[in-house]
């Protein structure tokens, strides 16, 4: 198990350098110089000059791409080119936010769409499955910073219910976290009822009902055992959903995380924000995988983790 | 239950006399919802590409300020925003960059997709690695952040979203269509082929490709629906088609300020967005059964 955990590290490295570089290399070679981004457009040619040396723009691009991931290694994230702050501790100070707001949906859609689901496909074709299905299909349909928007203005603007905006207390999470939860809810639910029903339809369902085991023991011992292997998967691919939709949570909801942070830096090509967001997010996706793949591996003994 | 099953389906495809396709839009045909989602989908087309008919694209940036925030009514249908402008217009016009970028974005990806995981998927072996190496460094950042990171570089426009999205959507196709290709890479059929002599590029193009695109077809039908909600997403956070041009995210974000006091002016536009996605979806869901009745419960 060790062994593979540490393989499966060792593989992340060249995903991680690759992605970066692709990036590195698309990000530099757009137009726009950075010097005159940093100086402003009034700087003397001497002074920008001066600048991009000292950035190491006159390197080439690859050299600069060996500085900035040396740096990195070092725990130097670059500073910011539009407001010259450092990267790694806005990093540091806004990740709580993100990760509050990201686990809070997740475990919503859990605790929710995964028992919804099963409540679905045990009663299939019931007014609770018809229900269940109608909500999960229009949850996945609705753009994610629409329904933000509107619960937002209906609950907390109209209604006065919850903050609007900000992050003081931990109330001020609940709606973000419901509206980021709802389109992975949706897939998990959906996700949760066909992997269930795929199960209950299996030879040995049916022998473990002609052998008279009650209904619950079916369903708790056989069906839910086999059915949530798949729901598992889904689990883990949804962490980078959600990595990507609270990036737009935040923007409706003003939290100052990892997400609003990058589209400032979008909006502003600061290169150095927008590379350590990528890094960062590409090395979290990466480990919720490995982690998927080991949990799966607990609780499914046919898999073996080949070290 | 697998036996009669496939029983049945032999005769009922010999008597009807239908090809594999027809077999599939006889299925797709009795699913309601999936030919609600259809004509959903081709109304709202027609209704967009038909557009300059009834209502001049004039109105979509033409300001009547007397006018500012009326109702929905009979001259404005969907009322007027801050500045007068028909809304009705700006989205009918707006669901030209949506609707239609979103094909063009999954035609694009589709088409790039094939070839990539139609190589990676016959040749396998080196080929095959070095391909999916690469897509596995595109798979490590969610679309949503590499769409994002592409317009940083690229800058926004309708053109440079276009070149965004599909970055972020070719190498999840790619990977479906090199797992379908695989399935089917050893079979009798393909053994024949190469027989005959036939080339590589044509094995991939006439016999795997054709006989691979049910899971391929799906899969694109529900990207679809992501990467309209994807495109409305960046036009809200303001990286995506910038304004005049009316997009059904940028109207979102430019009424954004006033929907409190006028609902109509968040509520229309979202609904439609809401609307295409979940037409794309139904048919998504319908392609899915329709291809194999087996997953239809």
């Amino acid at each position: 198990m060790f062994k593979y955990i540490c393989k499966r590290l060792l593989q992340l490295i060249p995903v991680v350098l690759g992605i970066t570089f692709i990036i590195f290399v698309v990000l530099s070679l757009a137009p726009g110089d950075p010097a005159v981004t940093i100086l402003g457009p009034d700087a003397t040619e001497a002074a920008l000059q001066a600048k991009r040396a000292e950035m190491g723009l006159d390197q080439p691009i690859i050299i600069q791409y060996i500085q900035y991931i040396w740096n990195v290694l070092h725990g130097d994230f670059g500073t910011s080119w539009l407001s010259s702050y450092e990267v790694l501790p806005e990093f540091l100070h806004r990740i709580p936010y993100t990760i509050l707001l990201g686990s809070l949906a997740m475990s919503i859609a859990v605790i929710v769409g995964i028992p919804m689901g099963i409540i679905a496909a045990i009663r299939q074709n019931h007014a609770i499955d018809y229900a269940s299905l109608a909500m999960a299909l229009i949850l996945f349909s609705l753009p994610s910073f629409w329904f933000a928007m509107m619960c937002q203005i209906l609950f907390c603007l109209t209604l006065n219910w919850l903050p609007a905006s900000g992050v003081g207390s931990l109330r001020h999470f609940i709606l973000p976290a419901i509206t980021l939860s709802a389109n992975i809810l949706a897939s998990q639910l959906r996700m949760t009822r066909t992997s269930m029903l795929d199960v209950i339809k299996q030879d040995y369902i049916r022998t473990a009902r002609a052998k008279g085991a009650d209904e619950r023991r079916v369903v708790m011992h056989h069906v839910l055992r086999n059915g949530m292997l798949p729901v598992v998967t889904q689990v883990g691919i949804s962490f980078a959903s959600c990595m990507g939709g609270s990036v737009i949570t935040e923007a409706v909801f003003s939290i100052p995380g990892i997400g609003s942070l990058l589209i400032n830096a979008v909006k502003g090509r600061d290169i150095p924000v927008v590379m350590g967001t990528l890094i960062f997010v590409a090395v979290f996706v990466g480990i919720i995988n490995l982690i998927v793949d080991i949990i799966y591996a607990l609780i499914d003994p046919r898999v073996k983790l080949e070290g | 239950m697998m036996n009669t099953a496939k029983e049945k389906k032999a005769p009922e495809r010999i008597k009807t006399g239908r090809s594999l396709w027809g077999m599939v839009w006889f299925r797709f045909r009795k699913n309601k919802l999936a030919m609600v989602g259809l004509f959903m989908l081709l109304f709202m087309m027609l209704a967009i590409l038909a557009a300059p008919l009834y209502v001049p694209y004039d109105s979509v940036v033409k300001m009547n300020i007397v006018d500012k925030f009326t109702k929905p009514c009979l001259e404005y249908w969907f009322g007027t925003d801050q500045f007068g402008r028909d809304l009705f217009a700006r989205v009918v016009y707006g669901g030209r960059i949506s609707l239609f970028m979103g094909l063009a974005v999954v035609a694009i990806s589709f088409v790039a997709g094939c070839i990539l995981g139609g190589i990676a998927g016959y040749f396998g072996g080196r080929v095959d690695n070095v391909i999916m190496r690469i897509v596995d460094m595109f798979m490590a950042i969610p679309a949503m952040l590499l769409s994002m990171a592409v317009v940083a570089a690229l800058g926004t426009g309708v053109d440079k979203l276009l070149i965004a999205l599909s970055i972020s959507q070719i190498p999840r196709f790619t990977r479906v269509v090199r797992s379908s290709i695989m399935t089917l890479r050893n079979q009798e059929f393909i053994e024949a082929a190469k027989c005959c002599g036939t080339s590589s590029a044509r094995i991939i193009m006439k016999h795997l490709l054709p006989n691979g695109m049910g899971p391929v077809i799906v899969s694109a039908t529900l990207t679809l629906g992501q990467v309209i909600l994807s495109i409305a997403s960046l036009g809200f956070l303001g990286i995506g088609v910038s304004s005049p041009t009316p997009e059904w995210g940028t109207i979102l974000s430019e009424n954004k300020a006033h929907i409190r006091y006028y609902p109509y002016l968040g509520l229309i536009p979202g609904i439609c967005i809401a609307l295409a996605v979940m037409a794309v979806n139904f048919i998504g869901d319908g392609l899915r059964d329709a291809l194999d009745p087996r997953t239809k419960n």
